[in-house]
């Protein structure tokens, strides 16, 4: 005999019938639908973590390591204490002998080093060919190197002659090749390793205590070291700085840092993780709800027949377990490749040259099919409650009309007699009298959809999060504004300057362009203006107004004191001074003061830039009217009057800011006569050409950077004209995927819930025929049933999408530096149409299905 | 007047040598105003007899002429047409559209056919059937009975030709059933309406004018005499 008090064994039976339900059901749709769920969230979570993998191995690349932190230069007996400590896993160690010297090196900066193992490993620079020098002459180097050095076709066991200099002075000696790795040019310096004898005979490692002199290198380590963990790493770091006294000596790996995702950027990844979980709910849920209803009949028999609602809700939940395990590996399976596909065209957006990592990272799969589960079992809840409150009695009478009512929540037994009776309201106002209206086949539509709101909500709100998508991503890319994005890189049609201007990296050259280029820059046809910006650092000594105005700023908390002390101390800062002419004059923008620009012209006047790293970036050192003091090269010393607060543009500017960010413009003559005429270049020359010339200018400025000078770079209208259509076409593809897939799901939704109303009521239409409705006054019904969830779902997107455009939209987009803000409704607009022709086609389809049979046939339908 | 003939009506089912005789050569008359009671056992074809009046179904072959119209000459949608102006349906489980309250539910068939209800012969039908009150109500909201007089008004409002009754009485229990069996009679009769009734209960039969019996898709003697018995009056 079972026992009451501790349940039966019943799993059996259950999981039969969950099986023999299954097995009489349709499933596609169920199977599909959560298919559908589990593509989206694998493709997205392939998306995000492929990305992140290839952002964090391109920034390990370029910053040279793939360990948590790095110590530099510290003694052998520092770091003897700092290898023993608890809080570091591993260390990896090198020493420092000097720089490689000679001509093949000043393109190429090269180290001289020994390292141990994980050090070589870290650094990506572990020998794949050969092995890690070992006797005393051997040594390992990149192909890079070799290649510079001319040992193109090197081999291990080639001699090698080498020339580096040390503190002391320069070594010169033929080393064996033992070693060789590719090497990487993104890195920014080589390395060249030496075994341990050699560093021991030519630079033993120092004892003792290091300082923060670091004009000192051979002999010193260079320590990397790997935590326990990837979690809290600055924190760490940060004790040991203050722990061993090594201050900014040592430094976290910048790819382990979490890049600064701004308020607004966590919001928007929010936002669309909520959307596409929304969609997901939305999908499963309807599925499962119509899945229910339409075999209520059968939960209410079994419950005649004894089930309990907890053995039927555990069928239900059954049901979805095994509908999971048929859709979710489909969804895996189909949904690594999807996101894979579209991971390089969103990686392009991070840099041109990052290559993209493919990773079968476990935690995708996890992630998604966590989501997936989640998301059906979430769905699943209701249906399943519904499936077990079922009465034996109803549910053999069960129409459509009755779920309602059906599935309203009894109140608790201990609610407020008040609260009873405004729910007893409340239930009898669902079939409460009603005036009578003409009845028409429109009538009759409106009066369906009323029957079932949840389910005509869900189609509305499937539809409308689909259109208010594609709207956004719309409106988002048709803001992009390819001026504001051009004014960034370029104010003219060809900007032309040193590689390391170009693409922002250290250390700058701002006076590469020789007068031979300026002179045939000068002979192009068809130019119509060029311009030459000179900028240099110099050091601008601290005055007394200068000082005044910094313990001003320190008082008002707005520089820390530590900062304001420290410039006090040096007396000086840097900052960089700009030679403009007249035409890059007049694009700077004024906030203070007049341009003035004769006195400014004849040399006696200067603009300054408010203090760029201080603050909000707007407070300015100097005002109109103050004089700055700059000493020349041949310890002269120059006074000018500020005239202005100036902006200049991106495209004129330095790529970088010193110090406070504080900046000098003096007209070019004027710049030429504070540094002498003789040894000054601009860091940038700028020209446009007329239309008709622009593609030959461009090939021609190709060519030369490419094969006569090939330090110089160039940013083109052209190129950046490519470089923004790839942008605005990486948006479209990813936002259109999402939009497809979100829209493929409502169109499902609504054939779904399309279908089995039709179905359900299959009896009822044959009784509206038998009383007269002609077959064209059914259709006209059921298209005006379809329509109506395309009307209502326009509406629900037209107002969303002009709420979402106004608001997150916008928001999102004044991130971007280019981007002016359009309203548009376009999108929903267009979609108007085709969604119109859905929602109408489907409801003939289906009446044409249930019109096989005669209007008797479906009459005898036992209900 | 006849307002109802059928002629050699058959009704075959399946596929030689499986062949179901629903109906199998019935001939038979009403007249205008005649409250006939169809009566046999389940399966004995009087639904499907019922049905084929009322131009639900095909005869395979036969024909029938409701108020000198020859239902076999028209197509889906005349027939449609045909039955919304000249037949009223009374089906045992009522068939009302949920969606729409009692008033909308009996001006159905009027409305779908462009027409305007006749306003004082519905007072007057609305007050004979005691549902004045009950005019806005939703379908869910009424008993069993109330539902059937629903369908009753429904029936008589566009004055048809001839009232078809399956099993009015099944859903309901027995006192309910004589009410409404009542007022289906003082109805029909007031308004001078055509009534056929199927029931496969006895009692029921008897209040109508005529029984006509049906078994194995064919009339009893008795009725055939009886329709050979008029017909020769009428000759």
């Amino acid at each position: 005999m079972t026992d009451l008090l501790f349940g039966n064994n019943n799993t059996e039976i259950s999981k039969k019938l969950a099986r023999r339900s299954l097995k009489s059901g349709k499933n596609s749709i169920a199977i599909l639908a959560i298919m559908l769920s589990a593509l989206l969230y694998t493709s997205l979570f392939t998306i995000a973590l492929t990305l992140f993998t290839s952002l964090q191995q391109n920034e390990m690349r370029t910053s040279g390591s793939s360990a948590h932190g790095v110590v530099k230069h510290i003694t052998a007996d520092e770091y003897a204490r700092i290898a023993s400590d608890d809080r570091i896993k591993a260390t990896g160690v090198s020493v420092v002998f000097g720089y490689a010297s000679g001509d093949c090196f000043s393109k190429l900066p090269t180290e001289v080093r020994y390292a141990d193992e994980n050090y070589a490993r870290w650094t990506f620079i572990f020998p794949y060919e050969g092995q890690m020098p070992e006797k005393a002459k051997d040594m390992a180097a990149s192909r890079l190197v070799l290649e510079a050095m001319g040992y193109e076709d090197a081999r291990i066991g080639d001699p090698v002659s080498l020339t580096f200099s040390t503190d002391t002075g320069e070594i010169s000696d033929t080393f064996t090749l033992s070693g060789i790795w590719d090497g990487d040019q993104a890195g920014y310096r080589q390395t060249i390793l030496l075994s341990r004898p050699y560093m021991e005979q030519f630079a033993p490692p120092v004892s003792g205590t290091s300082t923060a002199d670091v004009s000192q290198v051979t002999g010193y380590l260079d320590v990397l070291l790997m935590l326990p963990s990837s979690w809290h790493i600055g924190d760490t770091l940060d004790t040991l700085a203050s722990d061993y006294a090594f201050g900014d000596r040592i430094s976290v790996n910048s790819a382990y840092l979490m890049e600064g995702v701004g308020i607004s950027g966590a919001l928007s990844i929010l936002a669309g993780i909520l959307i596409i979980f929304t969609a997901g709910y939305l999908l499963i849920y309807n599925v499962f709800y119509i899945s229910i209803a339409q075999d209520i009949r059968f939960y209410g028999m079994l419950k005649t027949l004894g089930a309990t609602s907890r053995q039927l809700k555990k069928i239900v939940y059954r049901k979805a377990c095994r509908l999971c395990a048929a859709g979710i590996p489909l969804g895996l399976l189909l949904g690594w490749p999807a996101g894979r596909l579209l991971v390089p065209a969103i990686a392009r957006m991070f840099s041109k040259q990052m290559p993209v990592v493919t990773t079968w990272n476990p935690l995708i799969f996890a992630a998604a099919i966590l989501f997936s589960v989640c998301v059906v079992f979430i769905s699943c809840r209701k249906p399943a409650r519904m499936a077990a409150k079922v009465s034996p009695v109803e549910a053999v009478k069960y129409v459509d009309v009755k779920m309602d009512q059906g599935m309203q929540k009894k109140p608790h037994p201990k609610a407020s007699e008040k609260y009873r009776a405004t729910r007893r309201a409340k239930q009898t106002s669902v079939m409460t009298e009603r005036r009578p209206h003409r009845v028409t086949p429109t009538m009759l539509a409106v009066e369906n959809l009323k029957r079932s709101k949840k389910k005509v909500i869900i189609v509305t709100l499937s539809f409308a999060l689909s259109l208010v998508l594609l709207n956004s991503v719309y409106a988002y890319v048709t803001s992009f504004d390819f001026d504001k994005f051009v004014a960034d890189y370029t104010l003219t049609d060809f900007t032309v300057a040193d590689a390391t201007v170009i693409n922002n990296t250290e250390p700058l050259n701002t006076s590469a362009i020789d007068n031979d280029f300026i002179r045939q820059a000068q002979q192009l046809e068809g130019l119509e203006l060029l311009s030459n910006i000179y900028a240099q650092f110099i050091s601008l000594p601290l005055d007394e107004l200068a000082s005044q105005r910094l313990n001003e700023l320190a008082k008002q908390s707005v520089l820390s004191e530590g900062d304001a002390g420290n410039y006090l101390a040096r007396g000086a800062c840097s900052v960089c001074l700009y030679g403009l002419d007249q035409w890059a004059a007049e694009n700077v923008r004024v906030l203070e003061g007049d341009l003035s620009s004769e006195r400014w012209q004849n040399g006696e006047g200067i603009y300054v830039t408010p203090m760029t790293m201080v603050g909000s970036g707007t407070q300015s050192l100097y005002h109109p009217g103050d004089t700055v003091t700059l000493n020349q090269d041949d310890g002269n010393i120059k006074n000018y009057t500020v005239l202005a607060i100036i902006e200049i543009p991106n495209a004129l500017r330095v790529p970088m800011y010193m110090d406070m960010g504080t900046e000098f413009v003096l007209s070019s003559e004027e710049y030429e006569n504070f540094f002498g005429s003789d040894d000054i270049s601009p860091m940038k020359t700028v020209f446009n050409v007329d239309t008709e010339h622009m593609d030959d200018v461009h090939q021609w400025l190709k060519d030369y950077t490419e094969n006569v000078q090939t330090s110089l770079d160039y940013v083109s209208k052209v190129t950046l004209q490519e470089t923004f259509g790839g942008l605005t076409a990486m948006y479209r593809l990813v936002g259109g995927t999402l939009c497809a897939i979100l829209a493929l799901i409502g169109i499902l939704n609504f054939i779904n819930s399309m279908m089995t109303s039709i179905l359900s009521r299959c009896r009822e239409i044959a009784m509206l025929q038998s009383v007269g409705m002609t077959g064209r006054q059914v259709r006209t019904t059921l298209i005006c049933e379809g329509v109506g969830y395309a009307v209502l779902g326009t509406i629900c997107a037209v107002a969303l999408s002009g709420i979402a455009c106004m608001t997150i939209v916008r928001t999102m987009g004044n991130e971007l530096s280019y981007f002016t803000w359009r309203f548009t409704l376009w999108p929903v607009a267009l979609c108007t149409l085709p969604l119109l022709a859905v929602t109408a086609l489907i409801p003939v389809i289906c009446y044409k299905y249930i019109s096989r049979q005669t209007v008797v046939e479906r009459l005898r339908m036992a209900e | 007047m006849e307002i109802l003939q059928t002629i050699q009506l058959k009704k075959y089912y399946g596929q030689k040598p499986n062949v179901t005789r629903a109906l199998d050569g019935i001939s038979l008359s009403v007249s205008a105003g005649e409250f006939v009671a169809i009566v046999g056992t389940s399966g004995s074809g009087k639904s499907t007899l019922l049905n084929m009046i009322g131009g639900l179904d095909v005869p395979t072959s036969g024909r029938v002429i409701v108020d000198g119209r020859d239902l076999s000459k028209m197509n889906e949608e005349q027939l449609t047409i045909f039955r919304r102006r000249k037949i009223g349906f009374i089906f045992q489980n009522y068939n009302l559209v949920p969606v729409l309250n009692v008033y909308e539910n009996i001006v159905l068939p009027v409305e779908l056919d462009g027409g305007r209800p006749d306003q004082k012969f519905m007072d007057q039908i609305l007050e004979m059937l005691a549902l004045t009150d009950k005019k806005n109500s939703m379908p869910g909201q009424l008993s069993g009975g109330q539902q059937q007089r629903v369908a009753i008004a429904r029936a008589l409002l566009s004055k048809p030709a001839i009232i078809l009754a399956d099993e009015p009485t099944g859903n309901l229990d027995s006192r309910t059933s004589s009410d409404v069996l009542c007022l289906l009679k003082a109805t029909s009769q007031k308004f001078h309406q055509t009534l056929v009734m199927i029931t496969h209960n006895d009692a029921i039969a008897q209040m109508a004018d005529r029984i006509i019996r049906i078994e194995d898709g064919r009339l009893t003697a008795s009725d055939k005499d009886l329709y050979y018995a008029k017909e020769g009056q009428t000759r």
